[in-house]
């Protein structure tokens, strides 16, 4: 007999908690309320099948190299869930600490790697500047000569940094949520939230009503649509971003390599393949399609880090959606104005990366109706408040 | 030798395609080249690479195919042409075949390759009737291609009853079974010289085709109406032990299906 890894439920009438979304967020919250809270009567509404979305869709890049004290704090609890979390969920996800480079191409980038490694280290996260010639030793491969447009002058390198095996992650999670009792709903579409006297208390979707006690919204890149049901308006706008991945050669790039002037990052997964990524499209758009002039700006940008890449082809390249917001920060967060509604999104190109430490805290503001310190600053009422937590500075690319 | 490769884009089929009111739905659809024309390039690519010369793409549109004649460029296409039109949309094989030929008419080549039938349409038409108003030899459903010279070239074509070879002078035209060769992926050198190859766009009223070829009287078939497939019922699934599960399953298929009735 076939073992699923998690199966097709009935769906009750009520729960304790529902979350729309089975992606990493979602799947991770609904885990931590079993483990941590003991919150079980739980149901995860996934519209289509579960990593769908920006959790099948990025570059699998893992860091905390980033530039706030606040950023760097959380980043870095998510970092360190996931160097257990292969074991926590009994799952080989394969995380490769191969540490991360973020090239800088001018002394102003120098400058500002000099600053993040300072602040890096001040909350005990381990990165430092390198060299040029300290990177070639690294990363033989790489033109470090004056030769292109922009010569390199150094870089920031975070050795925790690496890449972990995207959709097994996804998977892992669901398992564990499976075995906890939770309930994972696929193809199952929200279409409206039913309120009373300003309270959330159930869902509509394709599948019939559902009642529950506590709706958490972890949707991403459709979060505008969700929070304007409850007439809530998100400082957000949605952008594609798209990736592509050659075909598999044997193993020579043995880091993460990002240049935010380049707008490019690449690392080599187990398999050979390159995974590459720039910034985000530059127009509003709910479209996953991949554009040649993508394609056409990746191959410009990558030969000018490494002209060995020549000759590698592309195999297939996609698209994400990414809910950008004002600062470059996520939004984890009670809504004021709508009881038991909390809405985890502005995830924008730093979302998969954080889906531990987002899980644990969302699920503790869950059980606990209060928002823990270390998201206190990812509140939505920040942009009113003008208490934004600007991490642009730290932004894999220049978005 | 010089060959033309007359390439379609096409709604990509590996999306879920909309259907409304008879019609198409434009919204979300993504383009790409026709699957058999990509295996046409590829046998292009492969015989230039080995008897020399160049090859031409060739599609006809709006701007928008430009992007199809870009990817094809990347792939090692050396030049492409843009048969520029308002709308080719409910154009049937008989309007494209002719406004090849048109644009065919006076170009210098060895031999047009397309492939067997487009994507979208599955006509497997147009070749022919270019072929004819060319006047040119033709042979279809090609898998392999041997003794390749400026002059003729002999075909291996897959028919009815197994492999049919034969010889063709040239100029002519052939069309290519997917089992010919594997399209390959573009590099990134390929995508990066893409954007300096030369791509002449050419309006199509100055190719002096016949007004009424253009319009609606022109067509010699009408796509009336799309509909979509009906959706395939919900599987059942049997759990169990087999051997409760093996005689149910074949009451079933007895009941419902008629099988081994």
């Amino acid at each position: 007999m076939t073992q699923r890894m998690w199966h097709n439920k009935e769906i009750k009438d009520r729960y304790d908690v529902v979350i729309i979304g089975g992606g990493a967020h979602g799947l991770a919250t609904a885990y931590y309320l079993a483990v941590n809270h003991g919150i079980t009567n739980v149901a995860v509404l996934e519209q289509k099948f579960i990593g769908y979305g920006g959790s099948g869709r990025n570059t699998a890049i893992l860091r905390s190299n980033y530039r706030t004290e606040e950023g760097i704090k959380f980043y870095d609890q998510a970092l360190k869930l996931y160097e257990d979390l292969a074991q926590d969920l009994d799952f080989n996800l394969m995380f490769s600490q191969m540490g991360h480079f973020t090239l800088a191409h001018s002394t102003a980038s120098m400058q500002a790697q000099t600053t993040r490694a300072a602040y890096n280290q001040a909350c005990g996260v381990d990165s430092y500047v390198l060299e040029p010639k300290e990177i070639k030793e690294m990363l033989p491969e790489i033109d470090i000569t004056d030769h292109p447009r922009y010569p390199i002058h150094g870089a920031l390198y975070h050795p925790p940094g690496g890449i972990i095996r995207h959709d097994a992650v996804v998977w892992a999670y669901a398992r564990a949520c499976d075995r906890a009792g939770i309930h994972i709903h696929q193809l199952t579409k929200m279409e409206d939230i039913i309120m009373t006297d300003g309270k959330v208390t159930g869902v509509v979707t394709n599948r019939g009503k559902i009642n529950c006690g506590m709706l958490v919204s972890c949707v991403a890149g459709w979060s505008s649509g969700i929070c304007e049901q409850v007439g809530v308006k998100l400082a957000l706008v949605t952008h594609p971003l798209q990736a592509l991945v050659t075909t598999a050669y044997k193993p020579w790039l043995h880091h993460v390599v990002v240049s935010s002037t380049l707008h490019i990052y690449l690392s080599q997964t187990d398999r050979g393949e390159l995974v590459c990524g720039n910034g985000i499209d530059h127009y509003p758009h709910y479209g996953m399609r991949s554009t040649l002039s993508f394609l056409e700006g990746y191959a410009a940008h990558v030969l000018e880090l490494f002209p060995i890449l020549h000759n590698v082809s592309v195999q297939r390249a996609w698209a994400g959606l990414c809910d950008m917001t004002p600062d470059y920060s996520p939004i984890i967060s009670l809504i004021d104005e709508v009881q038991n509604f909390i809405v985890n999104c502005g995830w924008g190109t730093w979302g998969f990366k954080a889906s531990p430490a987002s899980g644990w805290n969302t699920a503790e503001m869950v059980a606990t109706g209060r928002t823990p310190a270390l998201i206190e600053p990812f509140r939505h009422d920040r942009y009113i408040k003008n208490r934004l937590v600007g991490e642009k500075a730290a932004a894999s690319v220049g978005n | 030798m010089q060959i033309i490769v007359p390439i379609k884009q096409v709604p990509d089929v590996a999306l879920n395609i909309k259907v409304k009111d008879g019609e198409i739905v434009q919204e979300g659809i993504s383009w790409v080249i026709s699957s058999w024309d990509e295996t046409a390039l590829e046998a292009a690519l492969q015989l230039t690479e080995e008897a020399g010369g160049e090859v031409t793409v060739l599609s006809i549109g709006t701007a928008k195919v430009q992007e199809a004649l870009r990817k094809a460029l990347a792939l090692g296409a050396h030049q492409a042409l843009h048969i520029q039109c308002d709308s080719s949309a409910g154009w049937d094989s008989y309007q494209v075949a002719k406004v090849l030929a048109k644009t065919l008419a006076d170009q210098d080549y060895n031999l047009i390759i397309t492939g067997k039938q487009a994507q979208d349409s599955d006509a497997g038409l147009t070749p022919t009737m270019l072929a004819e108003f060319l006047g040119l030899p033709q042979v279809t459903n090609i898998t392999a291609f041997k003794d390749v010279s400026d002059a003729s070239i002999t075909l291996h074509r897959k028919g009815d009853d197994g492999i049919e070879i034969s010889k063709m002078t040239l100029p002519g035209v052939v069309t290519v079974n997917d089992s010919l060769a594997e399209p390959r992926l573009a590099s990134m050198r390929g995508i990066m010289m893409a954007k300096k190859k030369p791509m002449e766009t050419v309006d199509i009223h100055s190719l002096g085709l016949a007004p009424e070829v253009l319009q609606s009287g022109g067509l010699m078939t009408e796509v009336v109406q799309y509909e979509k497939p009906d959706e395939r019922k919900e599987g059942r699934r049997f759990e169990g032990d087999e051997t409760e599960t093996v005689p149910e399953v074949m009451q079933n298929l007895k009941k419902n299906i008629g099988l081994f009735a």
